[in-house]
């Protein structure tokens, strides 16, 4: 199999994804915070939901930091 | 037991679930206009729309659930009240709360099982003779921001918040001051257990890991978005 090198700008943009994604992972401690404040003032709906905000952030990031698929 | 068709039947119930608290309770309850009820019909429309591509285009049917959907639900209700959204009570809040989370589960869950469905090219191409990838550049940066978060969540964020929290307790506050640090940390230790397994698992499983995907990213963002409208309509529905 002849291993193809991708052009300069496809490189620059797999960089700049995972730049993004670590941004977000750790952006994600904002709405986490959010969230403990929320619980230590017994509201526990919006501790919840703020815990789903980071959740999902932080997951976001992760998809965009984690590694290839191995094949 | 065969789960696998069971999202496909699951999102589309907790999605009308969704859509009967969030837009048509809040419509009976103040005699709403003609446009609200459009937009009512529109939103259910999407919704059916999601579920009917959901076997042969899954991709579309995600957009549709957690990205359109929703936002015409959120069109709806502004619509019907304007700055004031329906009010439900505390239980109520926790029951809304519960199906949107669970409606995002199900939709999430039917578009991770809607990758079985792909041909199994994957399966040959996995026994590969140029063996395993190379780790990625930025995989020591992402344990250290990893590592951070997870810190961060189950002692600075305690700190922080007890320090805060004393504040309000000046006097004779302080057995239920120690009750609410506790809450607190207990919260944040687990969320940092449950992220320090997820997120060590995706940037060093062994085996190997399912395709790297925009899609689910943005999926996680729209999800996001969702749960920060949801929290932002409950905390000023007070």
């Amino acid at each position: 199999m002849i291993a193809l090198k991708p052009p300069a700008l496809t490189i620059a943009f797999r960089w700049l994804v995972r730049v993004v994604g670590l941004a977000l992972m750790v952006c994600a401690l904002v709405p986490y915070w959010q969230a403990l404040r929320a619980l230590d003032q017994r509201d526990y709906v919006s501790a919840l939901l703020a815990g789903f905000v980071g959740w999902f952030i932080s997951h976001a990031g992760l998809e965009l930091v984690r590694p290839e698929s191995a094949e | 037991m065969d789960l696998r068709a069971a999202p496909r039947i699951l999102t589309p119930v907790l999605g009308a679930a969704c859509w009967i608290q969030l837009a048509l309770v809040p419509l009976l309850s103040r005699r709403a206009s003609a446009v609200p009820w459009l937009l009512a019909a529109l939103s259910l429309g999407l919704l059916g729309a999601g579920a009917r591509e959901s076997v042969r285009h899954p991709e579309r049917s995600l957009l549709l659930y957690a990205g359109v959907f929703p936002l015409s639900l959120a069109a709806c209700a502004v619509a019907a009240a304007g700055a004031h959204p329906a009010r439900y009570d505390a239980p109520g809040q926790a029951v809304v709360a519960a199906t949107v989370a669970a409606f995002l589960a199900a939709s999430a869950w039917g578009w991770s099982g809607s990758r079985d469905r792909v041909p199994a090219v994957v399966v040959a191409s996995s026994v590969s003779e140029v063996g395993p990838s190379p780790p990625p550049p930025l995989r020591v940066v992402g344990v250290v921001a990893l590592i951070a978060v997870a810190l961060t969540l189950a002692v600075v964020a305690p700190l922080g918040v007890s320090r805060a929290a004393s504040l309000h307790f000046t006097r004779g506050g302080a057995a239920l001051l120690r009750g609410r640090l506790a809450l607190v940390a207990a919260g944040g230790l687990s969320l940092a257990v449950l992220w320090t397994f997820v997120a060590g698992g995706a940037l060093l499983r062994r085996a190997p890991a399912p395709a790297r995907s925009g899609a689910r990213a943005w999926f996680y963002l729209c999800a996001a978005t969702v749960a920060f409208a949801m929290r932002y309509w409950l905390d000023h529905a007070r």
